[in-house]
């Protein structure tokens, strides 16, 4: 496990092989930011291409392009918001995804939020479709559970 | 390692662990993140295990319901476990009651809370008073405050406070406002606005230690920047004459200041020396890197516009000694809402000459005619430059 002591890393770049065989460059700092890319770093060198076999082409350069504002410190509201303006609820979903596989928190925290706009106000239904969440409860009991909680259920939108 | 099939994104979302949603659920109002209690029998406790409560009347009929709803989450909730964040924003209905306010307080505060933001809507008369518990909590990191008046108090306990927002607060004496601040030790972020004193006068004060960013509103009176000289990031809204001493902000790298004007400004207060001051900000601001100056005629009429013009702006003179930023430091300047005025003007030409390491000058003209936006541009582009990099840019 031969490490290169290198005298610059702000200036050292680290490759990433995406899940479908892309290859992505990101700066050592910005992959510092990633924890689970900087274990992977730590366990098989700097050196080698970082395989990470749960985040795709699509994705990654969102994600590269946010870290690399992040270590120039130019990440404001309006680059946030600029950064989601045109992503549907899916594709912030699979960005979410990635971030939280890559252990990028900084991006993880962002998206949670972003993610928790998007569904505010949002119906039942769409929100158990997003999170793949299959209703186990019987017609009864999720009557039952509206009954008792009906203060919570204002300004939900009901589907259909 | 794991095998190359990729794994469909509904089955990755659908494994996330409940902690990840609950982080999710953590950024909704409460009441939302309520709803989600029927999703399924997995999902059914996740939003109680929350730790932070959002409340917000306005989702509400009103109070009464508001207030049931509030005492009910608190009952539900596991007891033991710590509130993080609590924020609250009520007040507007007329059945407002302050008495829950103050007992769900007094409930949050023992809890653990490290983040606290009260937004009170009620009228000036029913003024909500910020119960006492809340300056002796001792766990805060975060405290927001909007719409409040503050009792008289003798203590003020805060070692863990590192971000402070004020907006629409009165004291009833300034002593009040510098024992506030004299609590925060490890204060980083502060933000004033529009906080309500009678009768400050600038006195000698310490500055916050360990102040990082600082964003102040004032109208009525002087806020003695001494407090905040050790900031690296200072904005700063005038809409008087400052004359108070301006100290000198070693750490300061971006500063932006702000001429307001009110119809009372225009006048009463005619600052004569303006750009002198301008100056002796500069002189005390070694470090500077990055300046913005705006200067805000909040929906000026023509005439407005014409009164303040002549009354003023005088000129802009050469100070004395280049002061120590622009020799070496100000890579950035921007002046927002230029109109072509001649002190303007002069001191564009002033940093535009002075500024060694200057590699940009941005001049925001939005208002204006694009003719006269041309012959502005055409005017500074023609202004000799100190800097063998710097870029005009106008917009």
């Amino acid at each position: 496990m031969a490490q290169e002591a290198s005298s610059s890393t702000s200036s050292k770049t680290i490759s990433l092989k995406t899940g479908d065989g892309e290859i992505f460059e990101i700066e050592a700092s910005a992959a510092k930011q990633m924890k689970t890319v900087q274990r992977l770093i730590d366990d098989l060198g700097d050196d080698i291409t970082i395989p990470l076999h749960n985040v795709f082409s699509k994705e990654l350069p969102k994600i590269i392009e946010y870290y690399k504002k992040d270590i120039t410190g130019e990440i404001t509201k309006d680059f946030e918001a600029e950064f989601v303006k045109d992503l549907n609820d899916d594709e912030v979903k699979v960005l979410f995804l990635a971030a939280n596989y890559l252990d990028a928190n900084k991006l993880f925290e962002f998206l949670s939020q972003n993610i928790a706009d998007r569904l505010e106000s949002k119906s039942v239904e769409y929100v158990r479709k997003y999170f793949g969440v299959e209703n186990d409860f019987t017609p009864e009991e999720e009557s039952k559970l509206r009954e008792e909680r009906a203060w919570s259920f204002r300004g939900i939108k009901e589907d259909e | 390692m794991s095998s190359q099939r990729s794994i469909p994104t509904e089955d990755r979302i659908s494994t996330l662990p409940d902690s990840v949603i609950s982080h999710i659920l953590s950024f909704l109002p409460t009441e939302q993140s309520a709803a989600t209690s029927i999703l399924s029998k997995r999902w059914n406790p996740l939003w109680l295990s929350v730790l932070t409560l959002n409340f917000d009347e306005q989702n509400f009929a009103d109070f009464a319901t508001f207030r049931h709803f509030v005492y009910s989450v608190m009952l539900l909730r596991n007891i033991t476990l710590p509130i993080q964040s609590f924020r609250l924003k009520c007040g507007k209905s007329s059945d407002f009651n302050p008495h829950d306010v103050n007992r769900f307080i007094h409930a949050v505060v023992q809890r653990g809370i490290q983040n606290l933001n009260l937004y009170l809507l009620t009228p000036w008369i029913r003024c909500f008073k910020l119960p006492q518990c809340v300056l002796t909590c001792n766990s805060l990191t975060v405290l927001k405050l909007k719409w409040l008046t503050m009792d008289d108090f003798s203590k003020v306990n805060f070692p863990l406070l590192k971000t402070l927002h004020l907006a629409n607060i009165s004291f009833s004496k300034p002593i009040y406002l510098k024992r506030f601040l004299h609590g925060c030790p490890v204060l980083e972020d502060l933000q004033i606005q529009n906080v309500w004193l009678s009768g400050y006068k600038c006195g000698e004060l310490k500055g916050l230690p360990k102040m990082v960013k600082a964003n102040i509103d004032i109208q009525g009176w002087a806020f003695p920047f001494a407090w905040v000289r050790n900031a690296k990031f200072l904005c700063a809204k005038l809409y008087r004459p400052y004359d108070c001493q301006v100290p000198v902000f070693h750490n300061l790298t971006h500063m932006k200041i702000v001429f307001g004007w009110t119809v009372n400004a225009l006048i009463r207060w005619k600052w004569i020396g303006k750009w002198t001051w301008m100056t002796e900000v500069l002189q005390n601001c070694p470090k500077l890197q990055n300046l913005t100056i705006h200067q805000h005629f909040n929906n000026t009429s023509t005439h407005g516009k014409f009164i303040f013009d002549e009354i003023v702006n005088e000129d802009w003179v050469d100070p004395p000694i280049v002061p120590k930023c622009l020799s070496s430091e100000l890579g950035t300047c921007s002046l927002i809402a230029y109109e072509g005025l001649k002190c303007e003007f002069q001191f564009a030409k002033y940093i535009l000459k002075n500024a060694k390491a200057l590699h940009t000058m941005k001049i925001s003209a939005s208002e204006v005619d694009l003719n006269i936006k041309h012959q502005m541009l055409m005017k500074l582009s023609l202004c000799p430059r100190g800097s063998t990099v710097c870029k005009l840019s106008f917009d």
